[in-house]
């Protein structure tokens, strides 16, 4: 319960986080800060709780935006379930270039997810998502992802240690 | 075999049962997301707070050059608006000759910005008013310095604000000195781009766009933003322009819904 508890209010905090990011370093300097909590969570407690993290993500973004609703839940949801699946073979404990490895690559299938919801569901200029969403979305995430993951390894060791 | 991949299949369906939240068009799914919106309204303002406050502090020289100019033009314009009254009383009088209706002046409610959506994809901000205060969707939303965008969404107490520079977002425009007509449309990068300019328009980078009165949602005259390029080529039909916005959408903290 306590993991549940302290998973969903990192969410809001990272959710929070994100904005007022963005009100700092305007639209170029925009992690996704979500993201990260979600890969993290699924490293340190596994798939359950990153599942959880990923619909609370999801659920908040997906409020705040004028798309379709359930965009973000379930592109966060597959980035938690893929997460799982690509740690077995890209991520080494200790090893902070497998972890920004498996960050990189979750990030990318994470904009592809929402890349091909849009084209399903409404219209994206391919070309522009990559220069403009994919670039930016990924060098900003890659990096603040070793400094964040220090600090949720350092929370998580105090509160759960 | 059940047992062995049951959380394997539980995983799945979760996936499942999320992607098919997106073929549901639920009633509740705005109500539920202006709940959620609402619980995070005070703390998204009370972050927002301080960045405001350091952004004018860095910007004092800035807008005290602003405000010297401004004043400047306010004088030359109380001038002119001497020699206009008169211009404007015989409008009036000629207007009403020819029974000529004209409604210059909108309804309009102030609303306070809650917050901007932090994402790539879309340009959205949150503002502080809702269908209580007579707001419904498709109303164009504008500051001082122009167009800022149209409500997407309503709840009782506030609305979610599509800006011009959403991809999903389209108006119709007007560049104002060749009178040159075309769709304005938002883009990733930030921009608008402005398409369906017929072949050969005598369009310019510094050319004003403002709002056409084929625009369903928008009154004619607003001003959109400025061209800062112009891409013709011989293979294509029409033209098409970059059109950096007037408004400065980080900056705002109040808006104008216009009601009528």
């Amino acid at each position: 319960m306590r993991k549940i508890i302290f998973t969903a209010l990192l969410v809001y905090l990272f959710f929070l986080m994100e904005f007022f990011l963005f009100n700092m370093g305007g639209r170029w300097f925009m992690p996704n800060l979500l993201l990260l909590l979600v890969i993290y969570l699924n490293l340190a407690f596994g798939i359950r709780y990153s599942i959880f993290a990923a619909a609370l993500a999801g659920i908040f973004k997906d409020s705040f935006s004028t798309e379709i609703f359930g965009f973000n839940i379930f592109a966060f949801i597959l980035c938690a379930y893929l997460t799982t699946v690509l740690k077995r073979y890209l991520h080494y404990v200790a090893s902070r270039r497998s972890r920004l490895l498996l960050v990189f690559c979750v990030a990318a299938i994470h904009f592809t997810i929402l890349l091909c919801l849009r084209l399903m569901f409404s219209r994206a200029d391919v070309l522009h998502s990559v220069q403009f969403v994919l670039v930016p979305e990924i060098l900003t995430t890659l990096a603040i992802a070793s400094f964040t993951f220090n600090q949720l390894k350092k929370c998580v060791l105090r509160l759960f240690a | 075999m059940f047992k062995a991949h049951r959380k394997n299949l539980i995983y799945l369906l979760i996936l499942l049962i999320t992607f098919f939240i997106l073929f549901a068009s639920i009633r509740a799914y705005p109500v539920f997301a202006f709940g959620v919106i609402k619980l995070s309204s005070l703390p998204i303002r009370i972050l927002s707070y301080p960045v405001h406050e350091i952004n004018k502090l860095l910007l004092y020289h800035r807008t005290f050059n602003e405000y010297k100019r401004l004043k400047e033009e306010t004088d030359v314009l109380k001038a002119r608006l001497v020699g206009l009254e008169e211009v404007i009383l015989e409008n009036a009088r000629l207007e009403k000759l020819l029974k000529f209706k004209r409604q210059l002046v909108y309804s309009s409610v102030v609303a306070n910005v809650i917050g901007r959506d932090p994402s790539y994809w879309n340009s959205t901000m949150i503002i502080d008013k809702g269908a209580g205060d007579g707001i419904r969707e498709g109303m164009p939303v504008v500051n001082a310095l122009g167009v800022v965008g149209k409500i997407a969404e309503v709840g009782k107490t506030k609305s979610k604000v599509i800006l011009l520079t959403d991809p999903q977002f389209s108006v119709a425009a007007l560049v104002q000195e060749p009178r040159e007509s075309g769709l304005v449309s938002g883009t990733l990068q930030g921009f608008c781009r402005m398409r369906y300019l017929r072949a050969g328009a005598p369009v310019k980078v510094g050319d004003q766009v403002i709002t056409s009165k084929l625009s369903l949602s928008f009154p004619e005259g607003l001003l959109i933003g400025e061209i800062i390029s112009v891409m013709e080529s011989a293979t294509t039909p029409s033209v098409e322009c970059l059109v950096r916005p007037s408004v400065a959408f980080s900056q705002i903290e109040e808006v104008l819904v216009i009601l009528n």
